[in-house]
């Protein structure tokens, strides 16, 4: 659907673009949803804004974007949607602005052209975070902008100073440009240098070392020292040093808000999983409602292919249910009235009714969306390595600062703490400061190229030592698609099999069709005549073909029509079952003629790179939902040990193993299902996989944008570079610092000294991060 | 009476109008998306509408 609409409209080049770009190719399969309910007065009231002009907007988050490719084909929606004035992508918080004009095309037509191209579009509803967000970048390059124009206009004035130190200058025209040089640090350390001084407070207060702490010091006697010493018109002023100092941090500061995650929000996780509306029964007839209208004890339709909507008992219908999405099961389950259902599983074969008994975050997915935000919120934040290193520095230097100020008294006091002064400016960790933020900003960066999405730079960190990892088994081990992988019987039956199965509307009768249509040839000759087609829930179908009666099924179905099974069968049967793949028996005329082993495929790289992570000594073990039979299987054929891989899991259960490890170490979830969406935010570092759910990616700290999982040993490998990037950059400003105290102490420094050493360790941070090849060897 | 007393101020006045006007455009949300912008300029324009077409 989607591609027909690009070539339509002859955006062809969207796949090129990808291309050049590097994106995943998303499935850009839409929900189908017909979003009738956006054209309704009170959503208009809620979610819509027009104007005099006759032109309406509103703001949608969208499902599925991920790269630029996605905003250059969201942007083309006017030229594709007639009656759309515009379209803005916002690609990091994934929200589109649209205007439109009300009277050439409605609201729903629009959500449905996002829809088949890919995007879901969900009103904005909870928008106080972002708000913040907003607000929080705006204060920081405010900030930033004050700091610069500070720290250039001091530089000019120092470039004058340092030229009359040299040829001399009049006393008076001196004071005039130490003066205004005050005045622009005065400005620069109280507006945008107090954040260092709150930091610093904050530190103290809570007794955790920050790297505020040495910086706030250092500005602070400078800045003191230079104002006394301007006031008296004698000794050195360092205002250039200061303020040029407040501006890198800040810009260091500045590129590590920028690279924060998002934080995992509930009402996107609720919108992305349950349905937007639902058809509720009222005295016999059916009526749209809209998701949040429902209560317990409504009675709602579920037509074959919805997701149900809340919690409920089966009143009526006998049909399949997947419950993959919450349950990691890849079987679906049969479902008959009595039953009880979750929101979020999708029905597959027959219509429903269902009562309800929770709705909204009542229901079990609504309590699991809150988890999963209680988790992100709650996961203790990890001390940076330049925060720790912080500590230890402020004490350092103010050792070697009452030291300076000691030793140097025999050559008078004056210049002994005129030196310690010196020594606690150029002792200021400038590019200590900036050497993380730099070097994760730029893994991130070179990461993204290679589609591993990184939104915590924090999470490479944590990625560099060995721990434990917990991979999910459905969709991210195996590939989460029902195959069929094993074939006992003449080829010649498949097309006879594949005729009935065709009928059906089960995942193993698809993956049968599939797989009888990959084997066999075109087919010629008359169609297949199917007579008496019966599809027998949880067990099989059977029917005649052609006059034959054939039965496709499971052993019990076989078992119940009197079909005998020969040895070799029983035979067959057992190492069917030893595989941990689902056994359906086909027979015809009541002989057994053929077995079929169905079952999820393992991911062809998963055992190289499970060894890979072995062997750099992680810890990896199993999490899943589905049968502890089959599990252990994957287990083995990945060659992860049996009693590290658990199955049966729910994702309660999940979310407690993963906070059980925690306490050991630092945990790596891996997943890709709703149902690891709790354990991925609880985790240390939670891992999301190609082709997951859109709520697992809000979880996450990463997300693995090709298939399979060398991406996760490419991450690790990449984790492990950056952070020696990391300590390279600490290596190099540290030594600059220490040449520089070193200097200070013996009385050889002065101002000029100072300026040109500070932005130098700067500089040679930048180029280092900038230097390396974290992420560069691969691919 | 040095130059440098009216030339200085001045200079600063300057440096203050700009770092106004930045604020200004940062508190009209021109900075609020900095990662959409730089990708946005690499698509190419869309090919112009011949004069006959329709209105789509």
């Amino acid at each position: 659907m989607a591609y027909a609409l690009i070539r339509e409209h002859d955006l062809g080049d969207y796949y090129s673009l990808r291309e050049r770009i590097g994106a995943s190719a998303q499935s850009a399969a839409g929900h189908g949803g017909h979003y009738e309910e956006m054209d309704d007065a009170t959503f208009h009231e809620l979610y819509v804004t027009s104007n005099s002009s006759g032109v309406a907007s509103t703001e949608f988050y969208l499902e599925g974007v991920h790269c630029a490719a996605c905003v250059w084909l969201i942007e083309r929606l006017p030229q594709v949607v007639p009656g759309v004035v515009q379209a803005r992508v916002h690609l990091t918080n994934a929200t589109v602005q649209l205007t439109w004009q009300p009277q050439k095309i409605r609201l729903s037509q629009i959500a449905q052209a996002l829809d088949h191209l890919g995007y879901p579009p969900h009103p904005r509803t909870n928008d106080s975070q972002q708000q913040a967000r907003r607000r929080e970048n705006r204060r920081q390059l405010g900030r930033l902008a004050v700091a610069a124009a500070c720290a250039g206009n001091t530089m000019l004035i120092a470039i004058a100073l340092y030229a009359g130190m040299f040829s001399g200058m009049e006393v008076e025209h001196r004071n005039l440009f130490r003066w205004a040089s005050a005045a622009l640090a005065t400005v620069a350390i109280v507006w945008p240098g107090s954040v260092f001084f709150r930091g610093a407070w904050s530190a103290l207060r809570t007794r955790t070392p920050h790297m505020d702490l040495p910086v706030a010091l250092g500005l602070g006697v400078g800045y003191i020292a230079g104002v006394v010493n301007t006031i008296t018109g004698t000794g050195e002023v360092y205002f250039d040093s200061l303020s040029v100092l407040v501006f890198l941090l800040l810009v260091g500061r500045w590129v590590q808000f920028h690279q924060q995650q998002r934080a995992a929000d509930s009402v996107a996780i609720m919108h992305a999983i349950t349905p937007r509306t639902a058809r509720r029964v009222e005295n016999g007839q059916l009526h749209d409602v809209p998701i949040e209208a429902l209560r317990a004890g409504d009675t709602v339709a579920i037509r074959p292919g919805e997701t149900i909507p809340a919690d409920g008992i089966i009143l009526q219908g006998d049909s399949t249910v997947d419950q993959a999405l919450l349950t990691g099961e890849s079987t679906p389950i049969h479902a008959a009235p009595g039953d009880a259902l979750t929101a979020g599983a999708v029905n597959l074969s027959a219509p429903l009714r269902m009562q309800i008994e929770a709705a909204g975050y009542d229901s079990r997915i609504g309590k699991l969306a809150r988890m999963v935000e209680d988790a992100a919120l709650t996961k203790a934040p990890i001390v940076q390595m330049a925060n720790r290193v912080g500590g230890y520095f402020v004490v350092v230097v103010m050792l070697l600062a009452v030291g300076t100020a000691i030793f140097g008294a025999k050559d008078g006091l004056d210049t002994s703490l005129e030196r310690a002064v010196a020594l606690l400016i150029v002792a200021c960790p400038c590019a200590l400061a900036l050497a993380t933020p730099l070097a994760l900003a730029v893994a991130q960066g070179r990461a993204a190229r290679h589609s591993i999405v990184i939104k915590g730079g924090e999470a490479l960190e944590r990625l560099s030592k060995p721990g434990r990892i917990w991979l999910d088994k459905t969709g991210t081990l195996t590939e989460g698609q029902m195959n069929v992988r094993r074939w006992y019987g003449p080829e010649s039956i498949l097309p006879l099999v594949a005729a009935l199965e065709r009928e059906a509307s089960h995942p193993i009768a698809k993956a049968i069709v599939t797989f009888a249509e990959d084997a066999m040839e075109p087919p010629s000759g008359d169609p297949y005549v199917i007579e008496q087609f019966e599809q027998l829930q949880g067990a099989g179908v059977l029917g005649h073909v052609n006059g034959c009666e054939i039965v496709v099924g499971s052993p019990v179905l076989l078992h119940s029509r009197d079909v005998e099974l020969a040895a070799e069968d029983q035979q067959h049967l057992n190492t069917v079952i030893a595989e941990g793949l689902t056994p359906v028996f086909v027979s015809i005329d009541g002989e057994c003629v053929g077995l079929l082993g169905v079952g999820d495929q393992v991911r062809t790289d998963a055992e190289q790179a499970v060894r890979e992570l072995l062997a750099r000594g992680w810890r990896l073990g199993i999490l899943s939902g589905d049968h502890p039979e089959i599990v252990e299987h994957v287990a083995r054929r990945v060659g992860i040990a049996d009693d590290e891989a658990f199955g049966d899991v729910t994702p309660e259960q999940k979310l407690a193993i993963v906070k059980e490890s925690l306490q050991q170490g630092p945990v790596v979830m891996v997943g890709d299902g709703v149902n690891d969406t709790a354990a991925l935010a609880a985790a240390t570092v939670g891992v999301a996989v190609h082709g997951g759910a859109e709520v697992s990616l809000n979880a996450a700290s990463v997300y693995l944008g090709r298939e399979g999982l060398t991406p996760l040993v490419e991450l690790v490998d990449g984790a492990q570079a950056t952070v020696r990037v990391i300590h390279l950059n600490f290596a190099a400003s540290l030594s600059y610092n220490v040449v520089a105290v070193a200097l200070a102490a013996s009385g050889w420094i002065n101002p000029l000294v100072a300026a040109v050493l500070m932005p130098l360790s700067s500089l040679t941070v930048v180029g280092l991060s900038l230097g390396s090849r974290v992420f560069g060897e691969q691919q | 009476m040095s130059v440098l007393y009216i030339a200085l101020p001045v200079a600063l006045l300057f440096a203050a109008g700009a770092v106004a006007t930045f604020l200004w455009s940062l508190n009209h949300g021109q900075y609020d998306d900095l990662d959409t912008p730089p990708v946005r300029m690499l698509f190419d324009d869309p090919p112009k509408k011949k004069p006959g077409d329709e209105e789509e």
